[in-house]
């Protein structure tokens, strides 16, 4: 009986937390018209407020710099560059880094691709209809696309954050109990 | 509590790993065969602790339970939570490779302080006091540690005081909730397995 309780005690301590989420900094970005979102959060859900925020170029040289509001967002103007690395600090030693790829939208690649395809049509009759070219069609969809998948993006940097699992403590609490017993087959080895 | 990757300057880091090697090295070397089946199932519940969150305060917190730890292992609980921590990194990416030493000293430390000065009372006699002994072993397990964090933090440049106050409050809910917790966890020793606790009679 007692033996059996002292297992059931034991077995108490791992089975709650099953129900909770845990504790690490998770930051993301997003972008939309011209600016950079920057979000953060601990992985329970809770924005972290108040945090340090850093933006980094490739090459290591700070863009900007500032802290998260309440809701632990802030945003800054996209900078003309490819790759951010933004790095938030939030209190108590944690940290949390992400590398951000900015969509170019009007920038370099558009004109490229397009070497005015639409030069031939030019003897038709004009119609009232308004022309776009292929470039300003690549950039509004683009724009357009993004701003539509902006909240799955947000919902899975969320759900990645929260990814701590079940078979993940399990396995976790297996490792240790593996290595327990390999510490007492080495302690206990030769001394029968 | 964890302290994250890339924080720590690196004569942190290093210290704190050697600490931490220090203390692992004479854990191993004073635990009894008889007690490293009670290690495994401490370390194991360190590991899961990480995980019960404690919605209470400014921050997000979480329990440690290295006081409990300390006054179950003394010693011991050095390796107990460098394992822990080492599955919570890989698995749950709480703090870091990098920071393993760091954080293994600032969580074990504590917990072999509370062992050595709570332990006996906790172990005593008097079954009121050995209440008080454990309720103390939870909250000043948690408390150093906090004291350990803001340190570790000052030496990479951040105001001790300010920083180590934040920790301090932030984990004040912790601090009580794993005060109680020990102190039911010893309620419970006692009764039921008092080898476990070595209480004197």
């Amino acid at each position: 009986m007692k033996a059996r309780s002292l297992i059931l005690f034991f077995i108490s301590f791992f089975i709650f937390p099953a129900l909770t989420y845990a504790h690490r900094v998770s930051v993301f970005a997003y972008q939309e018209g011209g600016k950079i979102f920057v979000e953060g959060f601990f992985s329970d859900g809770t924005p972290t407020k108040h945090a340090n925020v850093e933006v980094f170029d490739k090459g290591g040289k700070k863009l900007f710099s500032g802290r998260t509001d309440e809701k632990g967002t802030l945003s800054f103007k996209t900078p003309s560059v490819d790759t951010l690395k933004i790095v938030l600090n939030a209190s108590m030693g944690h940290r949390a880094e992400t590398l951000f790829h900015l969509t170019s939208m009007k920038g370099k690649k558009a004109p490229s691709i397009s070497p005015s395809p639409v030069a031939p049509v030019k003897d038709q009759p004009s119609s009232p209809v308004t022309r776009i070219t292929e470039s300003q069609l690549k950039t509004i969809v683009h724009q357009e696309v993004a701003r539509a998948i902006q909240p799955l993006m947000r919902a899975i940097a969320k759900q990645e954050a929260k990814r701590i699992s079940f078979s993940d403590i399990i396995g976790g609490i297996g490792w240790i109990i593996g290595l327990m017993g390999i510490w007492m087959i080495l302690k206990t080895r030769g001394k029968r | 509590m964890h302290i994250s990757e890339g924080v720590l300057s690196a004569p942190v880091l290093i210290s704190g790993a050697l600490i931490a090697a220090g203390g692992v090295t004479i854990g191993l070397k004073k635990t009894a065969n008889e007690k490293i089946p009670e290690v495994g199932v401490m370390s194991a519940a360190f590991f899961v602790a990480s995980l019960i969150h404690v919605p209470l305060g400014p921050t997000s917190v979480h329990l440690i339970l290295n006081g409990l730890v300390g006054l179950l292992l003394g010693w011991a609980a050095f390796p107990a939570i460098l394992v822990g921590l080492v599955f919570q990194a890989i698995l749950f990416q709480f703090g870091g490779l990098t920071t393993l030493g760091v954080n293994t000293v600032t969580m074990a430390l504590p917990a072999v302080t509370v062992y050595y000065l709570f332990g006996p009372l906790a172990r005593g006699k008097n079954y009121k006091w050995a209440l008080a002994g454990a309720f103390f072993c939870g909250v000043f397990g948690v408390f150093g540690a906090a004291i350990l964090v803001a340190l570790a933090l000052f030496w990479t440049g951040q105001s001790f005081l300010e920083v180590g106050k934040m920790v301090v409050y932030a984990h004040i809910p912790v601090m009580m909730i794993e005060g109680i917790l020990a102190l039911f966890c010893v309620a419970f020793l006692r009764k039921v397995k008092p080898e476990i606790l070595e209480v004197k009679k």
